[in-house]
């Protein structure tokens, strides 16, 4: 029951927030779109009047890219690097708005604006930043202790089939620890925007305390929605692989679908978001 | 040594091997083949016992060879292959790089413990390495045998030879990982003896290099009787057929093989394999493999099965009743992907996903190499393109027939690659792709280029005749080829010519009295092909407008413009590289109306000029991409209006899903 109404108040405090989860879907597609829209127009210039765009619609990307008319080590070193930055600025970005989205989500009585949101932001920032940086430290440790050394073991093994389930192994005690790890790192968030102390390590331990407070509901209700998430991921990221649209129309609709879902993407962390700052407040 | 120097007359020498040899050899007994397929000039007779233990393979072997020239030879010639992993400073690391290792259990080698003549001379004193390519002193691949009286024609020279064969632990084809063993290039092997006029010879004379860093081989047919001992519990795969299988009662079997008309003998024994069994027609495949990697049979079976279709249809048929093909444990996995005739590897791993199409074109390809290696036998030192070049080209074939045209490689609804687009990758990316032709010894193609070259070039200006002459046609020329060749060794020209005389067979001049433009241009030459649209107009057919004169007075006449309908229409192509090909062009104009023009692709420029109703809408050339040896398709095409969709939609979706990625990995 205690689970449910925390679901249910997370999603209530998203709901009211929206206005700034469209500011981050807004600033993300951007973002991204400085990366994009100088690619897609190079690599228009570069096809020319050529009609072998044709063979792009059939999936023979390699008849496309693997010619003297195209730069593929130029466009190959553009693309990655450009990926590299905008994936690293998204994230970024994702930290800074992680503070305002915290801020707003909070529930004092008072009503909450664009100063809470970029106020929380900004003061937030780099507390929230560390705090991110633990969090990844500690999820990469695991992974080394949890795959990385078991593998390594396995692959001196004779056959294949050690190390592909030993990996499999792995990837499940992973996907066990990995939440605790995010429940902390919320905690310590939702903590952060209400002391006026910026230290994140301090905010880690609080977390870590805090998670331990109702370690249970904490748990199920972020693996809950972690999962939703995962689950909601995959679908959306096959889904829209597999679309086919040929017509201009067809392409912007496909478009809109897509921002949509990176819409719903953003709203599920920010309810995330709320189910904790909810439990935290009923600690108090 | 010859035997007793007598001069047996070349006729006889069959009947007088018969009365004379039958303890020693039974090359004439007819185990498989009630006729011998090839002349059968060498042949060995050795029993072999593997010691896990110390990696060394420890063989008696009793072989001969026939001088069927017309040269007194003073002299045999031996290839040592395991000899090549003996120390960094062989031929073979020296071109590679690296080492064979540093500790004594890393190396190979082959020791020669005694050499004697069918009458027990010691020929011992008599025998040098020598280094016939390069002079290598530290090279001991290669073994001269001064016989005390040289080999008359018609002699034949006996070799009974003890011989100790260490496996190296660094698996490049041969070698061993912990118990594993892939026991190839493992016995002494007599060079070939190419008399004046076979091939590219002059005069008489060995051909037996040094095993060289990217080199193949090079044998005569021969008859093979090994015996293999092993422990109980190895499971053993050969190149030859079982006969017998004896428990020896010691903890050890051993097997007792035949195998005849192949080039090469290799075997191969760890405790680990699963042993699945298939039949085609007539031929019993014997299929070695991982056991975790079961869900790979049959997808190898499968392969191994469309290419003895296929190439039997299209190219000859595959004479002998047994095959055995293996895929390696990861450990092993340095002995994957090679060929041996009756025995060849491929490469898998677990779980492979079906889509990648990997592990069917390695099979594929390996057992290709049947028909091109060991029927047709060519020589893979000197001539690496005419097995290598020919097989990949067959290997396209077949896995873009049967796993979808344009899929042969990658089939997933994401992403298509044809097997021949792979090799088209390879070279159009290639920095060095002129850098030398395919007449070119293996080891002499520089900055890397041996298989870019020897592989997918030749492969690439295969398919690009295919698309000229038609698949019907490149069939014909070898099924000849096979027909003229088999068991006999061709040489590049010989393979040139098979195509000169069928290809104006079926089309007369069509493609002129021969195809050497063609091969002098691909085969022998460096150059590259692109052919490309540079511009498309559409012009109207102007009313009269300016000045005009009645007798002596000017006037001027204004146009009417709404009276043009006519359109001249000329789309512009230029040939931009050395390659002189005949393409085709296809034109379509804005009335749906379609054209398809003929260019034989020699001049510079090429203009083709409409003049009616319709504009030109856009132009292809090569519209199919038969001409698999342009390095640029994007030029090959104009049209008035683009299509930028396809592009769009990629990035469209790029965006999306470049957000999606960047909010699941935010906390
Ligand atoms: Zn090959």
């Amino acid at each position: 029951m205690k689970i449910l109404l925390n679901l249910l108040s997370g999603l209530m405090r998203s709901v009211r927030i929206w206005k700034w989860i469209l500011a981050v879907w807004l600033a993300t597609l951007l973002l991204v779109t400085l990366f994009t829209f100088p690619l897609k127009t190079g690599i228009n210039a570069t096809l020319g009047s050529s009609m072998i765009t044709e063979k792009i619609a059939a999936g023979h990307f390699f008849d496309v890219i693997v010619n003297d008319g195209f730069n593929l080590q130029t466009v190959l070193a553009i693309f990655f690097s450009g990926l590299f930055l905008v994936v690293f600025a998204g994230s970024i970005l994702n930290i800074f708005f992680a503070g305002g989205l915290f801020n707003v989500l909070k529930e004092d009585g008072r009503r909450r604006g664009a100063t809470d949101f970029f106020g929380g932001a900004g003061s937030n920032f780099w507390s929230f930043l560390v705090i991110s940086i633990i969090s990844f430290s500690v999820i990469f440790l695991l992974a080394l202790i949890v795959a990385g050394i078991p593998a390594i073991i396995a692959v001196s093994s004779d056959s294949d089939l050690i190390l592909s389930k030993t990996m499999k192994i792995a990837s499940v005690i992973l996907m066990i620890l990995i939440p605790a790890v995010v429940i902390a790192a919320d905690y310590a968030r939702a903590w952060q925007v209400t002391s006026n102390e910026k230290n994140a390590f301090r905010a880690f331990g609080k977390g870590i305390k805090l998670m331990f407070r109702s370690f249970f509901v904490s748990y199920i209700s972020v693996a809950l929605i972690l999962v939703i998430n995962f689950l909601f991921s995959f679908f959306a990221v096959k889904g829209l692989l597999y679309a086919k649209a040929s017509g201009g129309g067809a392409i912007f609709l496909l478009f809109l679908y897509g921002q949509t879902l990176a819409i719903i993407k953003i709203f599920i962390r920010s309810w995330r978001y709320g189910v904790v700052t909810s439990l935290y407040e009923s600690f108090h | 040594m010859i035997f007793g120097g007598n001069i047996i007359p070349k006729g006889k020498i069959n009947i007088l091997l018969i009365l004379l040899f039958i303890p020693l050899f039974n090359t004439e007994a007819q185990v498989i083949f009630p006729r011998p397929l090839s002349q059968r000039l060498t042949g060995y007779r050795i029993d072999a016992v593997l010691d896990p233990l110390s990696k060394i393979v420890k063989g008696k072997m009793e072989a001969f060879w026939v001088n069927n020239s017309s040269d007194l030879v003073p002299d045999v010639r031996l290839h040592m292959y395991l000899n090549a992993f003996s120390s960094n400073r062989t031929t073979f690391y020296r071109e590679r790089g690296g080492s064979p290792g540093s500790r004594e259990e890393d190396l190979g080698w082959i020791k020669l413990n005694s050499i004697k003549d069918r009458n027990g001379i010691d020929l011992k004193e008599v025998a040098k390495y020598i280094s016939p390519d390069d002079g290598n002193p530290d090279d001991r691949t290669v073994l001269q045998i001064i016989l005390p009286r040289p080999a008359n024609p018609g002699d034949t020279v006996y070799l009974i030879v003890e011989f100790e064969s260490k496996l190296p632990s660094n698996i490049v084809r041969t070698g061993y990982s912990d118990d594993f063993f892939f026991v190839a290039q493992w016995f002494p092997k007599f060079g070939v003896y190419e008399p004046a006029g076979m091939r590219y010879a002059a005069t008489g004379g060995w051909n037996c290099h040094q095993f060289h860093g990217n080199s193949e081989f090079y044998s005569n047919h021969s008859v093979y009787d090994v015996t293999i001992t092993v422990p109980e519990n190895y499971v053993v795969g050969t190149g030859g057929m079982t006969l017998e299988e004896k428990n020896n009662g010691d903890g050890t079997k051993t097997l007792v093989t035949r195998a005849e008309d192949i080039v090469d003998y290799a075997w191969t024994a760890w405790p680990g394999y699963a042993v699945f069994k298939d039949k085609w027609n007539h031929v019993d495949i014997t299929f070695l493999t991982p056991p975790e990697r079961k869900n790979m049979v049959q997808r190898h079976l499968t392969a191994v099965k469309y290419a003895l279709e296929y190439l039997t249809e299209n190219v000859g048929p595959f004479p002998w009743p047994h095959l055995t093909f293996v895929d390696p444990p990861s450990k092993g996995s340095g002995a994957g992907g090679m060929e041996y005739t009756t025995l060849f590897t491929t490469m898998s791993a677990y779980g492979l996903p079906e889509y990648i199409l990997m592990p069917e074109m390695v099979t594929v390809h390996e057992f290709g190499h049947a028909y091109f290696m060991g029927i047709l036998a060519s020589n893979e030192f000197e001539e690496p393109w005419l097995d290598e070049g020919v097989n990949s080209y067959w290997e396209e074939r077949i896995m873009d027939h049967y796993y979808g045209n344009g899929a042969g490689m990658i089939n997933h609804p994401l992403l298509k690659i044809s097997d021949r687009s792979v090799a088209r990758v390879s070279y159009v990316m290639s920095p060095s792709r002129q850098a030398e032709s395919n007449a070119q010894w293996s080891w002499n193609y520089p900055h890397g280029t041996y298989s870019m070259l020897s592989y997918q070039k030749c492969a690439l200006w295969l398919q690009t005749l295919t698309g000229l002459v038609g698949e019907e046609a490149m069939n014909e020329a070898f099924r000849e080829y096979y027909r003229q060749w088999a068991f006999k060794h061709p040489s590049g020209q010989d393979f040139v010519n098979v195509f000169n005389t069928v290809i104006p067979k079926i089309y007369g001049n069509r493609y002129g009295s021969n195809l050497n433009w063609f091969f002098d241009q691909t085969l022998y030459g460096t150059g590259i092909c692109d052919y490309k649209v540079v511009n498309i107009i559409n012009r109207k057919v102007r009313d009269y407008e300016g000045a005009y004169f009645v007798n002596d007075s000017l006037e001027v006449k204004k146009g009417n413009y709404k009276d043009d309908t006519l359109w001249v229409s000329t789309v512009q192509l230029e040939r931009n590289g050395e390659l002189m090909l005949p393409v085709e062009i296809l034109i379509r104009f804005d009335d749906g109306s379609e054209t398809l023009e003929q260019w034989d692709g020699r001049s510079r420029v090429k203009d083709f000029t409409y003049t009616g109703t319709r504009k030109i809408q856009w132009a292809k050339i090569d519209p199919e991409y038969k001409n698999m040896m342009d390095v640029n398709y994007i030029n090959n095409s104009m049209s008035v209006k683009p299509d930028r969709k396809p592009v769009r939609s990629i990035f469209s979706k790029l965006v999306t899903q470049l957000m999606l990625f960047i909010e699941f990995i935010s906390l």
